[in-house]
């Protein structure tokens, strides 16, 4: 299928955006920042174009739905809503040395979706219970918040490191880094957004799950999860907000988030479920 | 008052920092909960020292909402004094100096700009000063209670769903009616009276090249007294609701109808019959050599055996031998050898001089459906709208209050903005950057107006 191909090869192009940020960053040239917006902004058209023609091609096969309904189409969206909101921070920010640590995030999830041995890349059809247009908000809501919270990750991976940065320890990487009270910030404003998704990630499942199997929450283990990371991550803004915590505690609260996201996303999967992925 | 300060519980209770312990806590459990799950049942979540950690969270929140809304009050009925000289004094306000302009002629612009765009415009004159304060989003105050709100609304809603509500299943065989359900709560499972009976009158699947499911169906028809009161079809995700209790599609399958097969072998004649039994009634042997009644059906005997069926044999003294016959004889007699010598209950000899073997039980298909009732679903559902609100007001608005001062300085005006804000302070750096820029364009169109 062509679209499988597509999307292969845009797991290269990412891995190529990865490597002229890294060198933006190491060297402080200019030129490879532009490289690297361009080639994000290339990889990301091709990869919209691959999941509009995996889109057609399940219409084509009689069994049209929207790509969101397996393991590896979650991954491909996945890593999407990742480049799509970084480009958007890029813009705002006019800073790209944070490309240097999403880029890698979103090609790892297509490279997992693309070159993993057990991956089902084939467009099935819905059983009954995916048939519902809860699917789509669900997904879409929760994926654009992971993408948030993947940011927010990098973000605080980011701080870590300018931290190390002192009077006896200066390179050229630390000069495109922003301060770390912005980074705070960004950082901050990525949880925000993405508490807010999760939120009505969790409310569309909920509400699907009513119609669908007659109970809103059962406690099934996808469900616990996301509840666990709903938990630390309203944990971390009630500690900012009201006992005002900033820096560095903040940053390890959001890698700690980041974990729960994982395991949440793949963790789970080696648990029994309901959820297809 | 000062009893409930100084007092220790209490300042436990309503601290942020139990809030966060008790967070940390909830979900360690869960973590934990999911770790050791067992296969479907969801035990820890139902113990009551789980429900006693959000009963201690819920608690927690009121006190934190009732400890701060009086301050949240005060503050939003307040209207700040318009001369604020401290704010001033401060370094972070904006100033500049508006060339060739009286005070008088400045402020009634600014006034003019302000009205409408802003509320609680206030304005105090004195001298050769004028003292103008303006806000917006004064009703943000609430957001965060509203949010805090929600999630209580959420609890109650959850408490009234497992105090009033039940969860449970059925199958019914196409064409057979039921009037109770299987009730699961854990381990236990029980059965409850509907008060009225269910009859599927047809179901229906439809299947994708490869076998798997597209779309299933029940025609189911709600009877009551004898009469039908509702018919309708439900499908995955379009379940139907009749009296309070609603009914979702949840699965189907094959399982045993009413009818078997058996084959009885005469021993001593080496002469083999077929009967057909069906659950109930009675069937005479061959030669009269006795009465066969099928009286059970199991769709797997003892969860292992597989298919069974017990047939009770009355001879013609009288005596009843009864016996379950097996479908996977084969299979059974490879994994326990012994096992129809065992029990004269499960010998098919048991009765001479035959031999009975089942070899033929009929199958219906079933639809299986979720019967559920939730009297707290409204209110988690309306939890859920008003979460979402109420978080988008708490991260979103902010509560900003702006002082504006003009003097008159040597034919000059001098503009001073100050302002504050309840949250977001890089927001509201870019917003008094905004309006100083508007304020100082308002002032100096009024002059050229003149």
């Amino acid at each position: 299928m062509i679209n499988t191909v597509i999307l292969s090869y845009i797991t290269f192009v990412y891995f190529f955006c990865f490597l002229a940020y890294l060198v933006l960053l190491v060297t402080g040239r200019q030129a490879f920042g532009r490289i690297g917006t361009y080639l994000t902004a290339a990889g990301f058209a091709g990869h919209t174009v691959g999941i509009i023609f995996r889109w057609a091609e399940s219409y084509k096969l009689g069994i049209g739905h929207a790509p969101l309904s397996n393991l590896y189409e979650s991954l491909i969206f996945f890593s999407w809503t990742i480049i799509l909101l970084y480009l958007i921070i890029e813009k705002r920010t006019m800073n790209k040395s944070i490309g240097t640590f999403i880029t890698p995030l979103a090609f790892l999830s297509l490279a997992y979706a693309s070159f993993s041995g057990d991956m089902n890349n084939a467009i099935q059809p819905l059983v009954p219970a995916l048939q519902s247009n809860w699917l789509t908000a669900h997904v879409i809501t929760c994926f654009f918040g992971y993408a948030a919270f993947a940011l927010s990750f990098g973000m605080s991976i980011m701080y870590f490191i300018k931290m190390t940065e002192g009077p006896d320890n200066k390179g050229v990487i630390f000069n495109l880094i922003p301060g770390l009270n912005v980074l705070d910030e960004l950082s901050y404003q990525m949880v925000i957004m993405g508490f807010l998704l999760l939120t009505l990630g969790i409310i569309t499942g909920s509400v699907w799950a009513h119609t669908a199997w007659g109970s809103y929450w059962t406690w099934d283990p996808k469900e616990t999860w996301s509840l666990i990371t709903w938990l630390v991550y309203a944990a971390m803004l009630h500690a900012r907000l009201i006992r005002g915590w900033q820096g560095k505690r903040l940053a390890m609260l959001s890698i700690a988030g980041f974990v729960c996201i994982l395991f949440t996303y793949f963790g789970v999967n080696y648990l029994s479920s309901l959820h297809s992925y | 008052m000062t009893d409930k300060k100084t007092n220790p519980l209490w300042n436990i209770l309503r601290s942020v920092k139990l809030t966060l312990f008790l967070l940390s806590i909830l979900a360690i459990v869960s973590i934990i909960g999911t770790l050791i799950q067992q296969q479907e049942d969801a035990g820890i979540y139902h113990s009551i020292w789980f429900r006693f950690i959000i009963f201690c969270l819920a608690i927690n929140l009121i006190l934190c909402s009732i400890d701060r809304f009086p301050a949240t009050l005060k503050l939003f009925r307040l209207t700040p004094d318009p001369d604020r000289s401290k704010l001033f004094e401060e370094a972070t306000h904006r100033t500049i100096l508006l060339p060739d302009a009286g005070v008088g002629q400045a402020s009634s612009s600014i006034q003019g700009f302000l009205m409408g765009r802003f509320n609680n415009v206030v304005v105090k004159d004195s001298g050769n000063a004028s003292y103008i304060y303006c806000e917006k989003g004064r009703f943000s105050l609430f957001s965060v209670y509203l949010a805090h709100l929600s999630v209580l609304l959420i609890l109650a809603g959850a408490i009234a769903g497992s105090i009033f509500g039940f969860s449970g299943y059925v199958n019914i065989p196409e064409g057979g009616s039921i009037d109770s359900v299987v009730i699961t709560n854990g381990e236990d499972h029980s059965h409850m009276d509907l008060g009225f009976t269910v009859l599927c009158k047809k179901f229906l699947i439809d299947l994708y090249d490869n076998g798997a499911p597209k779309e299933y169906r029940s025609d189911l028809s709600f009877i009551v007294n004898g009469q039908e009161a509702l018919s309708g079809s439900i499908r995955v995700n379009h379940p139907i609701k009749f009296k309070g209790i609603r009914f979702y599609q949840s699965s189907y399958g094959d399982m045993p109808g009413e009818k078997v097969r058996i084959k009885a072998l005469n021993n001593e004649k080496a002469e083999e019959t077929t009967i057909e039994a069906e659950l109930g009634k009675a069937v005479m042997l061959p030669d009269n050599k006795g009465e066969l009644t099928l009286s059970d059906i199991n769709d797997n005997l003892m969860n292992m055996l597989g298919p069974a069926a017990l047939i009770a044999i009355k001879s013609q003294e009288g005596k009843e031998t009864p016996i379950w016959l097996f479908k996977d004889k084969d299979i059974i007699k490879n994994k326990y050898s012994d096992m129809f010598e065992l029990s004269q209950k499960f010998n098919p000899s048991a009765y001479s001089p035959f031999t009975f073997d089942l070899f033929e039980m009929e199958s219906v298909t079933y639809t299986g459906l979720q019967v559920s009732r939730d009297p707290g679903v409204p209110f988690v559902f309306a939890g859920f709208i008003m979460i979402i609100i109420g978080l988008f007001l708490t991260f979103f608005t902010s509560h900003r209050r702006f002082w504006i001062r003009l003097e008159s300085d040597k034919g000059n005006v001098k503009m001073s903005l100050a302002g504050t804000s309840n949250k977001n302070p890089a927001g509201m750096e870019k917003a008094l950057d905004g309006l100083f820029l508007r304020l100082k364009e308002a002032a100096m169109e009024g002059k050229h107006n003149d």
